[in-house]
Formats: C-alpha cells, structure tokens, sequence
C-alpha cells in the first residue's frame, strides 16, 4: 500500500476517534460523577492564580480544611450530594494533570471553582484521547505492521467505553500517552535503537509519576523488559537501566521538591494517610477487571472488544516463550503486568479509572492478533472471538424482545458460519473466505459501536448503564 | 533548590485569605440565575448522614414546591438572612425576586427576622402567595 494511502487512513482513523470522544462529551459521563474531575482542575487553577494548590480530598490529615457547597455545573441538581471538603496545599496526587486542565481554564479566563465547568476542562482531555489514539497505531505500526495497526487504531477508537473514559478528567488518561511513549521509545531501543530512545523513555517515565505515583509501573516496565533482554549480558542490562534512571528519577524527585516546599509536615501526613487508605479493590481484583469494565465506581459496561482482549492476554501467556524481546506482543503485555502490580499495591476504592491505563494495551494486543491473523496464519479461533464481539456489541443497541424478529437470521447463519470456520482444515484454500468472512464480522461490530455512541442520549445513560 | 525558594516566593506574594475565599467562593460567571425559586433543589440529605441540617422548602403559588436540605457544616452565615442568600448562591436564584414578588417567609413557622439564628434542624418555608401560609 502507497504511503499517502496509509497516512489518510491514520488521519481518517484520528479524526474518528476525536469526533465520538468530543460528540456530547460535554454532558456524558454526567458532571459531578467523579467530582475528581473537577478538584484537580481547582487544583491546577489555585496554583497558577494563588500559588496554592487546593483541591477536594478524602484523605484526613489535611489541617487546612474548608467546607463548601461548590455547585458547579448545577451538579448538586442531579447527582445527590452534600458540601464538599476543600483542602490545601493539596498533595494527593503530583501536579501534572491539574496543571493542564487548570491551566486551561486559567488560559480561559476561569476566576473561580464554581466556573470550571466539565465544558471547559474536559477539551484538554479530548486532545490526549486523540494522542493516545496516535500512539496505539504508531506502536503497533513500527512492532506488527500497517494492518495491525489499522485493527488496534480502530478498536481504540471506536470502543464505547474507551470513548467515554478518555473525556474524563482523570490521572490515569494522562497516564497513557506517558505509558505509550515509554513503551514505543523501549521498544525502538530494543531493536537496534540509538540510546537517545532509551533517554526519552526515561523523561516520559518521569514525567508519568508527575501526573500519578502509579506512574512509577513504568519504571518497573522498563527494569523488567531491559532485564529479559537474554541477547544482552546482565553487566549492560545495569548500566542501561542505570542510564534510565538517571533521567527519570530527578523528573519523580520534582514532585517530592514541590510537596516539601509547601511543607514538609504536610507531605508527610498525606503520605502516611495515603498508605492506610481502606483497601476496597479486595483480593477479586483481576476477576472484576475481567468480568466488568468500570468506568466510575458503580457505573459499567461489559464491553466486549476489551474482553476478548483479556482472552488474547491470556492465550499469550499461555504460550511458550523462548524470547520476550523478539515477539513484538509481550512488550504490552509486559507494561500490563508492571501495572497490575502497581494497581495492587496501591490499591483504594475500585474506581473505575485505575483500570483505564490497560485498554490501550489490550486493544494493541487484539490489533496485533486480529492483523496476524488476517496477513499471516488464520485460526478458527478469530472467528469464535469476532462473533462474540459482534453478539456482546449487539445487545447494546438491541434488547432481547426486539432481537425476536432476527432470531430466525441469527439462529441459522450463526452455527453454519462456526461450522464453515474450522473447513479450512480440510480445504486451506477457504481460508480466504474465512479471511474475508472475519473482517466483516469485525466491521459489523465497530459499526454497531460506532452507531451507539451516536445515538447514546444523557437519559440513556442515566437509566440503562448500570 | 532555586525551584523551591521560588515556589515559596510566589506563594507568599500571591497567596492570602482574601484571595483564596474569592476562589473558592466566588459565584460561577456561567451560571444562568432563575426567577423561580421551585425549579431547582439540592439533592443531597445531611440527615441520612446524621449530619446537623437545615430544611428550606419554597412552596410556589402554581402548587409546584422546591425542597431542600442544607448541611450546617456547609453554611458560615447562619442567620435566616444568611442562609437564604447562601441557598440562592447555590441553587442559582436571582435573589431580586423574593421582594419582586412578594414572598413571605417563616422560620419554624414563625415569620421570620433576617437576623434571628437558624438552630439545628430548623425548618425554612418561603411562600411566593400570602394566601399559602399556613394559619396558626
């Protein structure tokens, strides 16, 4: 395929994700779900107008505390809720994400907390959805190539959860542009790369435990895929990681500078807060990531791109592996494994959001997967796993009485087709109509998604996610 | 070093009581204020919370009644007049129409003094019709 082909096709690929994302982006999910989204916008305001960062926490050990009935966006007329307790100087989390929608409502003349409204501070967030998008396909295009790349792009950009969360006012979307470039300028210096790829991946490790302390799985990242490099003998494996974190470590250090500056007493007490924290992700951490993607703490979607992800996950680590650094797709699956020690370590309530920094490698992965399968090796499996992401994606837009009237279609294509999906066995030279027949399965599927994030409704949300 | 001394230079140059009450307080520029006091209420319920509450009703002259209740840890100004103006400010109310129109407010079904103390678990009501308060 000619380049300027490939190039409308990132382009057209970007400019469809940023439309689903900004479509309604303003009123889905409600303001005032996640009053996160909202504090550490005040946060970033207060520091650049007052020099004072001051945002809401649940953390106790804050002296300075104010209670306030803050009722921006008229959040208080939907969403039942009482005053709020303002804190300062905040220390929750590193000032990197409040600093950018903050700072964009300061840049928007925003005097006051009762004026940021989502309208403003959740445009900053529609651009990093659109460069996390980028990142998906360039990582994959460099790792898998332009098909796997189309397949990954597109799943990240059209999957309804994933469009909805990456409006959010959350650390964890900052997270992952920060994650993906650590993860391709790895990647780039692992095969064969100049050491200025290691450098960077360094600056944006570092610059990710400045949005999220969770940020730190990048430097776990990196330890554990420099550490697998067999080709490499372990004396340059610490040397390279020690050129790593001669970079990255004085950007972390920055958010310790920053918290001692406002009080070294303070900082202390929001660290030992943060550590005794209740632990409400439990011991069924991995099962719920599974079984239900979150997008708050009581909202979600069993969306079924992600799930067959998790099930390529797995049948990635079933297999077995003689060299993490030749397969392209461990890399992903290694970052995922960083942050999942992370996230158990850290642990708190199971808000929806700390699950929000694996989707884009699970789309890599089934990108990556679907692209094999299509340019290389057909397996029958792909076409198990397309049908299950076109009945879980159907279900959205159509309930189960309305479903009556196609039954009769469903029931007779569906055991025909899987029957059909495993005669290449017999016959190779079906494997082009299985080819084909999977592709179109998987576009009736990112066309069913497209169409119900287009005809998603404020009411619909309100009533029918659960 | 020279970032911390910096950040410690501009927060005391910036930083102070006056600054920070005008941000945490201040009244949004965005928010559209109403001329109907029954259209919006606060969701939220202090009393569920075991919390020390106010409760403010206004009963509309069309039937329609708006009401609410406010935590007491959430309110600085706890006279009637002060509770009032702190329920508009949060629900959006052009305070101009209670004189506008005429309302009558009680407070704990005692026509109300603007500087009298609301206590704990008092009750507001404000009736946009005279002819609407109850008779003792």
């Amino acid at each position: 395929m000619k380049k300027i082909a490939k190039v409308f096709i990132f382009i057209a690929i970007l400019v469809l994700g940023f439309l689903l994302r900004k479509k309604d982006h303003v009123v889905i999910p409600i303001p005032g779900q996640s009053m996160d989204e909202y504090s550490y916008s005040w946060v970033g305001l207060s520091l650049l107008k007052v020099c004072m960062p001051v945002g809401m926490s649940g953390i106790p050990g804050y002296k300075n505390r104010t209670i306030k009935y803050i009722n921006v966006d008229r959040y208080q007329q939907v969403i039942p809720s009482n005053p709020l307790e303002i804190n300062y100087p905040w220390m929750d989390h590193p000032p990197l994400l409040p600093l950018l929608t903050g700072g964009y409502a300061y840049f928007k003349n925003v005097k006051n907390f009762e004026s940021v409204s989502v309208q403003v501070i959740r445009k900053p967030m529609l651009l990093l959805g659109v460069i996390s998008l980028a990142l998906v396909f360039i990582y994959v295009y460099q790792s898998s190539g332009f098909v796997a790349a189309v397949f990954s792009g597109i799943f990240y950009a059209t999957t309804p959860l994933i469009v909805l969360s990456s409006r959010m006012v959350q650390g964890e979307n900052a997270l992952i542009p920060l994650f993906l470039l650590v993860l391709i300028f790895s990647h780039r210096y692992s095969h064969g790369g100049k050491k200025v790829n290691l450098y960077l991946a360094g600056v944006f490790a570092g610059l990710s435990t400045l949005v999220k302390l969770s940020g730190i799985s990048s430097y776990l990242f990196v330890l554990i895929y420099l550490f697998l490099n067999t080709k490499k003998p372990l004396k340059t494996f610490l040397s390279e990681y020690l050129y790593f974190l001669l970079v990255a470590s004085p950007i972390t250090l920055m958010f310790f500078v920053y918290g001692v500056s406002f009080g070294l007493e303070n900082f202390i007490n929001i660290f030992k807060s943060s550590a005794d924290r209740f632990y409400g992700i439990g011991p069924s951490l991995l099962l719920e990531l599974f079984k239900s993607q979150r997008l708050t703490q009581h909202k979600y979607i069993t969306e079924p791109i992600i799930f067959s992800a998790w099930i390529i996950f797995f049948s990635i680590t079933f297999k077995k592996i003689n060299s993490f650094i030749t397969k392209t797709y461990y890399a992903p699956v290694l970052f995922m494994l960083s942050y999942l020690c992370t996230f158990i370590f850290f642990g708190s309530q199971p808000y929806g959001w700390y699950s929000f920094p694996l989707w884009p490698f699970l789309c890599i992965l089934l990108g990556i997967y679907f692209g094999k399968i299509i340019t290389q090796t057909y397996t029958f499996g792909a076409f198990i796993l397309s049908i299950l992401a076109l009945g879980g994606s159907l279900t959205k837009i159509i309930d189960i009485g309305q479903f009556q009237q196609y039954s009769n279609y469903w029931r007779f294509t569906m055991p025909v087709l899987l029957i059909f999906s495993v005669l290449y066995l017999r016959f190779p030279k079906l494997v082009v109509f299985h080819k084909t027949i999977t592709i179109v399965v998987i576009a009736v599927t990112i066309a069913i998604n497209i169409y119900y994030m287009l005809t998603m409704t404020q009411g619909y949300w309100w009533n029918n996610i659960s | 070093m020279s970032f911390l001394l910096f950040i410690k230079f501009q927060r005391e140059k910036n930083f102070s009581k006056e600054n920070y009450n005008s941000l945490v307080a201040g009244r949004s520029e965005t928010m559209q204020l109403t001329q109907d006091p029954c259209l919006y209420k606060i969701l939220g319920d202090p009393e569920v919370l075991g919390e020390e509450y106010i409760k403010i009703n206004f009963w509309c002259s069309d039937g329609r009644v708006s009401k609410s209740t406010l935590a007491m840890r959430g309110l600085s100004d706890l006279t009637f007049l002060g509770v009032v103006s702190k329920y508009s400010k949060i629900v959006g109310i052009d305070q101009k129409v209670f004189e506008k129109y005429g309302w009558t407010c009680n407070l704990n079904s005692s026509q109300a003094d603007p500087q009298k103390i609301v206590t704990p678990h008092s009750n507001i009501d404000c009736y946009e019709n005279k002819s609407q308060v109850p008779r003792k």
